[in-house]
C-alpha cells in the first residue's frame, strides 16, 4: 500500500498506509492528521486542505484543473509554487512516499 | 401526486417516509409560491449553469448543468450517521448522540433550528433585485447558485421541522415562508437579515462577513448531540464554502480593480478615483466596516445564559468543539468579555459557560482577520499605501455589552454627538450608496465582459472559460 509524509508546519513527519485511490485529504481525516480541515468535504469548493507538495512529487501529479487553481487564490498561507489541494490529489502506487508540507494556518 | 424521490434528491428514505411526504405535499407548493414571489426578480426562465447536490458522496455530490431555477431539485441531505457518535459536552456528555428530539428540550431545539432556517429565506429575499444590476455573466450565475442553495438549507431545516417536531414543526415551517426581510409587520428574526443588499458590493461583503456567520453557527450546531441537526448542518457546510468563496473573491476582484485604475492614472485621492469609475477604497472600507459590525451582532449578547443552556444541554456546541482541550463542561473554566465602564472599555472575567456567544465570535474575528489581510495582499501587491483595518469589536453594535454606547473606530468611548459627526467617516453614507448604485444602473451580460469597477475572477466555474454562457435569458 502506498504511503503519504506529512509534515507538520513544525517540521514533524507522519507516515500513514493510504489505499491507492484515496485521496491525500481524506487520508488525512481518516487518520486525524492536524492541519487538515477541509471544510467543504474535499469537492474543491474552499482552500482548507492546502498543502505544499515535494518538488520530487509535484512534476507526477495531473496538473490542477482552472477550479483548483481559482480556489488556491484563497488560501490562508499564500500558495507556493508546488501548492496543491489535497482533496485533489489522488494516491496511486507511482506516488509512493509521497510527502506533502502542512501550511501554518488553513483559515 | 408528485414523485417525490424523483424530484427531491435525498439520502433521508423519503420514498418510504409517508408522515414526511405528507408534510411535504402542502409545504413544497407554498415553498415554489415563495420563490415566485421573492426569489431573483425575472429569473423564473433562465437557464442557469448551476451545481445540484444529488448525494453526500466527496467524489460525486455535485452536478452541473443548466437549470430553470423554479426547477432545481432542492434536496435533502444529511451527512452519514456514525453509529458511535456521542453527545461531545455538556450535562450529557459520553451519552449515545440523540437520534429522535429529547422532550425536555422540544421547545429549545426548535427556536434554535428556526432561527437558523430563518436565514436562508431572508438572505434570497435581500438580494433578489441584484441581477438587474450585475458585473457578468459569471457574477449573475454566481448570484442565483447562492439563491437556490439558500433555498436548499431552508429545505434542509425545514425537513427537520417536519420529521422530528409535529405539528408544531410543520406550523413553523409555514412561518418560514410568511416572515419577509425588512417587512415593519412580520420581519425576519435577525436584524442583519432586515438589512438591504442595495449593490453588489454589499452582496459580496454580505457573503463573506454574514454567510460567514453562518457557518460559524453551522458549526456550533454540526456539534449538536441532537444527531440529525448534527448531520444535515455538517452538509449545509460544504455548500456554504462556497458562497464565502464568492464574496471574498468579489471584494477582491473589485478592490484588484480600483487598484490597477488607481496605477494607470495615478491617482489616490477618493473623488478623482471615483471620477474613473471605479469604487475608492476609503468606501470599500467603509462598507467593511459596516457588514462586519452588523454581522458581530448576529453572535448575540457576551454574556449569555441562554447560551449557557443550550451548551449544557448538549444542543449547540463550540467551534470545532471536538478539537478543543478541556473538559467539555466548563463548570469551573473563565472567559474574558469587554464591558463599558464610564468612558472606558474595560476586560472582566466571567464563566467561560456564559460567554459561549463571545467565544465563538472572537473564533470568526480570528477567521474575519485572516481573509482581510489577503484583501490586502492584492493592495500591496499593487504598491498602494492602503491598510483596510478591522473596526474595534464594540463599533457601532447593538446587541450586547456595547449596545448603547457610542464607540470609536478605534475603540474610543465617545458621546453620541461626537460619534455622530464622524459616522460617515466609518459607515457608508447616503451619497456613497449612491455613488456605488450609480456604476450598477445596469447589467452587464455579455459571455467574457465584465463592468468597469470589478476585474474578471481568475478563473470559471467548474474548469468553464471566463466567456462560458453561464446564462441564458431565453
Amino acid at each position: 500500500m502506498p504511503k503519504v509524509v506529512y509534515v507538520s508546519p513544525a517540521g514533524v513527519a507522519r507516515e500513514i498506509d493510504v489505499p491507492a485511490g484515496t485521496t491525500v485529504m481524506a487520508a488525512a481525516l481518516k487518520n486525524g492528521i492536524d492541519g487538515i480541515v477541509a471544510e467543504c468535504g474535499g469537492v474543491c469548493m474552499c482552500s482548507t486542505c492546502h498543502v505544499f507538495v515535494d518538488e520530487q512529487f509535484f512534476e507526477r501529479l495531473p496538473p490542477a484543473q482552472d477550479t483548483e487553481e481559482a480556489v488556491l487564490e484563497i488560501s490562508a498561507v499564500e500558495r507556493q509554487a508546488t501548492s496543491r489541494l489535497s482533496c485533489q490529489i489522488k494516491v496511486t502506487e507511482d506516488l509512493d512516499g509521497l510527502i506533502v508540507r502542512l501550511p501554518e494556518k488553513q483559515r | 401526486m408528485i414523485n417525490y424521490t424523483e424530484k427531491i434528491p435525498n439520502n433521508v428514505d423519503l420514498g418510504r417516509d409517508r408522515v414526511l411526504q405528507r408534510a411535504l405535499e402542502h409545504w413544497q407548493p407554498a415553498y415554489m409560491g415563495w420563490w415566485y414571489d421573492m426569489g431573483p426578480n425575472e429569473s423564473h426562465n433562465y437557464e442557469v449553469y448551476l451545481r445540484t447536490a444529488i448525494s453526500v458522496e466527496p467524489d460525486g455530490w455535485a452536478q452541473f448543468g443548466y437549470v430553470k431555477m423554479p426547477e432545481y431539485r432542492w434536496g435533502i441531505f444529511l451527512q452519514p450517521r456514525d453509529e458511535k457518535r456521542e453527545v461531545n459536552f455538556g450535562i450529557h456528555k459520553g451519552q449515545a448522540a440523540w437520534q429522535e428530539v429529547p422532550g425536555e428540550y422540544r421547545s429549545t431545539l426548535r427556536r434554535v433550528i428556526v432561527t437558523q432556517g430563518d436565514t436562508e429565506p431572508a438572505s434570497v429575499e435581500q438580494q433578489r433585485m441584484l441581477g438587474s444590476s450585475c458585473p457578468s455573466m459569471y457574477d449573475l450565475r454566481n448570484i442565483f447558485q447562492v439563491n437556490v442553495e439558500e433555498g436548499r438549507h431552508l429545505w434542509a431545516m425545514v425537513y427537520l421541522l417536519h420529521r422530528y417536531f409535529g405539528r408544531d414543526g410543520r406550523e413553523e415551517a409555514e412561518s418560514l415562508l410568511a416572515r419577509r426581510s425588512g417587512d415593519a409587520d412580520n420581519p425576519r428574526i435577525l436584524g442583519a437579515f432586515n438589512e438591504p443588499t442595495p449593490d453588489w458590493l454589499a452582496f459580496y461583503m454580505f457573503t463573506f462577513f454574514t454567510d460567514r456567520d453562518g457557518k460559524f453557527q453551522l458549526c456550533a450546531l454540526a456539534e449538536s448531540g441532537f444527531d440529525p441537526l448534527a448531520r444535515t448542518c455538517r452538509f449545509m457546510l460544504t455548500e456554504e464554502a462556497h458562497h464565502m468563496f464568492i464574496g471574498e473573491t468579489g471584494v477582491s476582484r473589485i478592490i484588484q480593480r480600483t487598484c490597477e485604475v488607481m496605477k494607470e492614472h495615478k491617482v489616490e485621492d477618493p473623488s478623482d478615483v471615483r471620477a474613473l469609475g471605479v469604487i475608492d477604497l476609503q468606501t470599500i472600507q467603509r462598507y467593511l466596516n459596516f457588514h462586519y459590525s452588523v454581522t458581530l451582532d448576529l453572535y448575540g449578547s457576551d454574556v449569555s445564559s441562554n447560551a449557557a443552556n443550550y451548551f449544557t444541554s448538549g444542543l449547540k456546541g463550540r467551534f470545532e468543539e471536538t478539537k478543543i482541550n478541556d473538559d467539555h463542561v466548563l463548570s469551573e473554566s473563565l472567559y474574558p468579555v469587554y464591558e463599558v465602564i464610564g468612558d472606558k472599555i474595560a476586560r472582566k472575567e466571567v464563566p467561560a459557560l456564559t460567554a459561549l456567544n463571545e467565544r465563538l465570535r472572537d473564533d470568526y474575528i480570528r477567521e474575519i482577520e485572516s481573509g482581510i489581510s489577503r484583501w490586502q495582499r492584492v493592495i500591496d501587491k499593487a504598491g498602494i499605501p492602503f491598510r483596510l483595518t478591522l473596526p474595534h469589536k464594540g463599533f457601532h453594535r447593538a446587541i450586547g455589552n456595547f449596545a448603547g454606547h457610542f464607540i470609536s473606530i478605534d475603540g474610543e468611548v465617545l458621546s453620541e454627538d461626537a460619534w455622530k459627526k464622524q459616522e460617515y467617516k466609518w459607515l457608508p453614507s447616503p451619497q456613497d450608496h449612491a455613488f456605488v448604485q450609480s456604476l450598477m444602473s445596469g447589467r452587464v451580460v455579455e459571455p467574457g465582459k465584465f463592468a468597469n469597477w470589478i476585474a474578471p475572477p481568475a478563473r470559471g466555474i467548474n474548469n468553464q472559460p471566463l466567456n462560458f454562457e453561464y446564462v441564458r435569458f431565453n
